[in-house]
């Protein structure tokens, strides 16, 4: 991928235009989009990571968080861990489940009374109908 | 010295469109299997609420859009509009079900969307374009800063109790190993992944760090248990934007050079947007 002309030798490319002739007036507005857009890249990432998980839009996969475990209660009482990904298209740790998953486990398993749903140390129960 | 001015050479952002259109291809497969079975009655998180059921006509055909897309994009044949329908396709996609996001899908979706601007077509494309010898450079500086970020970041979120022990490790490896190994993976895979956020940019360290992302993907792809069209997509999509970093423009020499250059040459350089900008550039370095 090179100039067999170019004689710089650790690959580095050389541009055919780099320059700024001093003559030049004006807002470089199209330098300080670019480096809004790079100060962007950097910021919602930077968000997301200061936000408690489940996040989106940081880059936080395989670490850990954001894992999700549901337990349903059936009318004895007694306690069973309900398998997650049967229900849900795909299991991404980086959705918030605590919202619509108890009410749809509910929805589709008659035994359950009552809906347990953990999710990065939070939990949300719900009573079924 | 402005950025939108820098003009280089054109082959290495073709490799990051190559790299993008073949990932753009496994990513639509992964999307229309998500929402195929969300179609099929599994659990559906669409983003706005009161949005339309999804369809498998939809999907089938969404699905033919973005691999031609893809492949348009991959052998450099109307590139921009082909970009622009992925990058289009994609956010309908992420908006359509929240199940449908991943690192993986919103990285290619903007590295995608500043490869609209790259002028990407102009090496290695089924259109070469010969009256263009170099091109804008601002495209891959974005597509360079989003991977850095990419790695980073990912470093920066597994650096918590839960990950550092191995345990989520273990189970996502489909290998048996004692637990000693698992901590020890953990730790490396951050310090890999700081290091190659950091030590890309630096002439001394990029190979180093090529190397060091290039094992990171094989063994991601190779070790994990799951996922394996997504992670191949996710490697394909970073490895091709290597290349940027590895031949990007000597800013600081270029702008020493063109203090030494005469008045004249410089604005013929800085004004020219064609295969002769790249000529007098060579006279220049004669």
């Amino acid at each position: 991928m090179g100039d067999p002309n170019d004689d710089h030798s650790d690959g580095d490319r050389d541009v055919a235009a780099s320059v700024a002739p001093a003559r030049r007036r004006g807002w470089p507005i199209g330098s300080i989009a670019v480096i809004a857009v790079i100060c962007l890249q950097v910021a919602i990432p930077l968000i997301a990571f200061l936000q408690p998980p489940p996040q989106k839009f940081g880059f936080q996969m395989y670490s850990g968080l954001g894992s999700v475990t549901a337990t349903v209660v059936d009318a004895e009482g007694n306690e069973h861990s309900y398998d997650v990904d049967s229900l849900v298209a795909k299991n991404r740790p980086e959705i918030n489940w605590l919202g619509r998953l108890p009410g749809a486990i509910c929805a589709v398993d008659s035994d359950a009374e009552a809906v347990r749903v953990e999710q990065s140390g939070v939990t949300r129960s719900a009573e079924c109908d | 010295m402005r950025l939108t001015e820098i003009r280089t050479d054109p082959h290495p952002i073709a490799v990051a469109r190559i790299g993008l259109g073949i990932a753009t291809v496994f990513n639509a497969f992964e999307a229309f299997d998500i929402l195929q079975r969300v179609a099929a009655g599994r659990l559906a998180m669409p983003l706005l609420a009161g949005a339309p059921p999804i369809e498998t006509s939809w999907l089938v055909a969404g699905l033919v859009i973005a691999v031609a897309a893809g492949i348009a994009v991959t052998f450099g044949w109307l590139t921009t509009p082909a970009a622009i329908v992925t990058v289009l396709l994609n956010s309908a996609v992420l908006v359509a079900d929240e199940q449908t996001y991943s690192s993986h899908r919103w990285l290619a979706t903007l590295l995608m969307a500043y490869l609209v601007f790259a002028q990407s077509d102009t090496a290695w494309s089924v259109r070469p374009r010969r009256d263009r010898a170099t091109v804008i450079w601002w495209p891959q500086l974005l597509m360079m800063s989003q991977i850095s970020v990419l790695y980073f970041f990912s470093a920066l979120s597994k650096m918590n109790p839960i990950f550092i022990t191995g345990a989520p490790l273990s189970k996502w490896v489909w290998i048996q190993l004692p637990w000693q190994f698992y901590f020890t993976a953990a730790v490396l895979t951050i310090g890999v992944e700081l290091f190659i956020a950091i030590a890309l940019w630096f002439r001394a360290s990029r190979r180093l760090a090529v190397l060091a992302g290039i094992g990171l993907h094989l063994s991601i792809v190779i070790l994990m248990n799951n996922e394996t069209l997504a992670l191949i997509a996710f490697a394909i999509t970073c490895v091709s934007m290597y290349p940027l970093f590895l031949f990007r423009p000597r800013l600081r020499q270029k702008a020493q050079d063109s203090a030494r250059m005469s008045p004249d040459l410089a604005e013929r350089v800085d004004d020219s947007d064609d295969g002769r900008s790249h000529h007098h550039d060579q006279e220049y370095r004669q």
